[in-house]
Formats: structure tokens, C-alpha cells, sequence
């Protein structure tokens, strides 16, 4: 991942106590939101062939912000808007080195110490694991149809969802539909609800 | 809605894109309402991501932790293999420092100014003179480890 820097040498970033601290102070809605959107990226990654949970995620973007790999100004950005970039970032570039050189395995996997002499998962074991295989990768077209058949009532809904097959943004269906933003937003959220209530939390396959 | 839609990978993209745009846009508040309306657990799923969060964290201070102890375990390993150059015994000792000096006579005119007689010199001046030389790589130029030539 391509570090983002300070923009100058003496820009204030976070240090590992200011984030225990950021993290302590969230609240339980923020919570929610955060486990929406990694789940959501890690959708995404399932398309690639990457199996990464959104938890992977989450965890992988406090490393990042940690390791100063990804920078936090407290005072220049909410600590919810760069969680959500980093988990997008992260995301982003799983899904490109997936495209071109294979699979990703998430730090979760890795142990760090072999504590009790416990045998530890080879690369090779662990490729495996992580390894989607087609039928996997093709639930989320499954949740997309089921989506289609859920809303074969609900013009409104399946007219958005076909504007962004067709590669459409949300203005551009606004403009096209002659809608409000509100109105948009509005029909995209039962979307989102369906999506929610489809998608099993905190897995890496989705079954 | 007449047979199934065939998805391409990037239809599927972009609508998954097109969802988290509005998951990012909407109030937390609004996605913590959805949660309970479609019957989730509100709680349990705050405390499953804060745990993930402060895994974050935790691997992040192992793997500090684990640097460290790897950092530690170098240093004492040159320290150690350092210490193994200067002999054990006072006689090794002395034996090994003549050598040095035999091999530098630069530092034998600097210790004669210093001490005037080489034979004034204590035993601890002579295990300090080595340490010192061993820092700066001497004894492992000479190359001699009394101890071992005369087991």
C-alpha cells in the first residue's frame, strides 16, 4: 500500500495512545457503520478471490495507521473518516494485487509465535485457506439476484440497481429519474437493509 | 422479472461501490437503526468490531514486541561473543595481550607513555586494554584465543 504521508515534515499524526483512545471513544452506532462498510469492501474482495472478512479489514487499518504506513492528523480528520479510508485503501489494493499476482492472506491468519510448540501453517497452507473457490465468489452474484427477486415489487429499487449495473453513479440515475437526492437515497437505504439482512457478519465465506 | 440477470464481475463492483458510497454518506446513527430494524444485535456487533479494532492494536504491539526481543537477542549475542575473545585467566590474559601488542606496535608505545613500564600493569588494566581493542576489532585481527590454544 502506498504510505500516505504528512503533507509536511512537521504535521502532527496520531500516536498509538491517541488511537487506543479514538477507538474507546466510539460509539455503538459508529460501530455499526464501520462493520457495514469493511463488510461491503469485503464483498468486493470476494469477487477477486481474496477472502478477507471485514473484521480482516478493520484490523488490518489500525495496523496501517499504527505502523504509520497511513496517516492521522486528529485535528485535520475524523477518526471515522480515516478508518473508512484506510479499510477502502487497504481494500483497493488487495483487489489489484489480486488481479495481477494472486492471493492475499489477512495478518489474522498469521501467528506470530509458536507459543506451545504447536505446529504452524505453512504460506503454502495458508494460500490454500484463503483460497475462494468459485462457488464462493459467486454468492455475491447470488445475493445480487436474490436482491432482484426481492424487489421485483419495488420498481423503484430495481430501476437504481439497473442504473448501476449499467456502470451508472447515483447522480446520474438522479438526473435520469428526476428524482431528489433524499428520494435517491432513501430507496438506496431498503437496498441497503436487504444487503444487510442477506449477508451473514463476521465471515470470510459466505455460505 | 423475467429470468435472471447475468452479473459481471464489474456490474457487481460497481453496485457493491454504488452501496458503500451511501453507507459512507449515511449518519452512523441511520446504520445502527437499520441493524435493529433487520434484527440485529446492535451490541454484539459493537463489540465484535471494537474487538477487531484492538486486535489491530494488539498485533501491532506484538509485532513491536517481537522486534524488540529480536533487536535484544542480537545485542547479546555480539555482546557475548565479544566477551568469549578475551580470555578467561589472569595468565591468558596476559599472554594475549602481549600478542595484541606484538601485532600493534602502536598501541604498545601509547600504553608505555600512559603506565611508563608495561609490567606495572594490573590484571584489570590489561582485561580493560583488551575489551577496548576487542571494541575497535584488534583481538579479532590477531586472531588468538589463548584459552582454546591451550585446551
Amino acid at each position: 500500500m502506498a504510505p500516505d504521508k504528512p503533507q509536511s515534515k512537521t504535521e502532527v499524526v496520531a500516536t498509538a495512545e491517541e488511537i487506543e483512545q479514538a477507538i474507546a471513544k466510539l460509539t455503538r452506532a459508529d460501530f455499526a457503520k464501520l462493520n457495514e462498510f469493511a463488510r461491503n469492501r469485503a464483498q468486493v474482495l470476494s469477487l477477486f478471490g481474496v477472502s478477507y472478512a471485514g473484521e480482516d479489514l478493520l484490523q488490518e487499518a489500525v495496523i496501517s495507521l499504527l505502523e504509520q504506513r497511513r496517516h492521522w492528523n486528529p485535528k485535520k480528520v475524523d477518526f471515522m473518516g480515516v478508518l473508512m479510508g484506510a479499510i477502502r485503501s487497504i481494500a483497493s489494493n488487495l483487489k489489484e494485487r489480486a488481479k495481477t499476482t494472486g492471493f492475499e492472506i489477512p495478518a489474522s491468519q498469521f501467528v506470530e509465535q509458536d507459543v506451545d510448540g504447536a505446529e504452524l501453517p505453512t504460506p503454502v497452507d495458508l494460500v490454500q485457506e484463503a483460497r475462494l473457490n468459485p462457488e464462493q465468489s459467486a454468492l455475491v452474484f447470488g445475493l445480487l439476484d436474490e436482491l432482484q427477486e426481492v424487489f421485483a415489487e419495488d420498481p423503484e429499487a430495481l430501476v437504481i440497481m439497473d442504473g448501476w449495473s449499467d456502470r451508472m453513479s447515483g447522480t446520474e440515475i438522479i438526473d435520469a429519474l428526476g428524482i431528489d437526492r433524499n428520494a435517491y437515497e432513501t430507496i438506496v437505504r431498503r437496498i441497503r437493509r436487504q444487503v444487510d439482512a442477506r449477508w451473514p457478519r463476521g465471515s470470510h465465506n459466505v455460505r | 422479472m423475467s429470468g435472471k440477470k447475468q452479473w459481471t464481475v464489474e456490474q457487481a463492483e460497481h453496485t457493491l461501490d454504488q452501496i458503500a458510497e451511501s453507507v459512507e454518506a449515511a449518519p452512523s446513527k441511520e446504520i445502527e437503526e437499520d441493524v435493529l430494524s433487520s434484527g440485529g444485535d446492535a451490541d454484539v456487533l459493537a463489540a465484535q468490531t471494537k474487538a477487531a479494532l484492538l486486535a489491530g492494536v494488539k498485533r501491532f504491539q506484538q509485532r513491536r514486541l517481537s522486534r524488540a526481543r529480536q533487536r535484544y537477542r542480537e545485542s547479546s549475542q555480539r555482546i557475548e561473543s565479544r566477551a568469549r575473545r578475551v580470555a578467561s585467566s589472569a595468565e591468558a590474559r596476559k599472554t594475549q595481550f602481549f600478542a595484541l601488542l606484538k601485532a600493534n606496535p602502536n598501541i604498545q608505545s601509547a600504553l608505555t607513555i600512559q603506565y611508563r613500564e608495561l609490567s606495572s600493569l594490573t590484571d584489570d588494566d590489561i582485561a580493560s586494554a583488551l575489551e577496548e581493542a576487542d571494541a575497535l576489532g584488534a583481538l579479532e585481527e590477531i586472531g588468538e584465543r589463548p584459552d582454546e590454544s591451550k585446551s
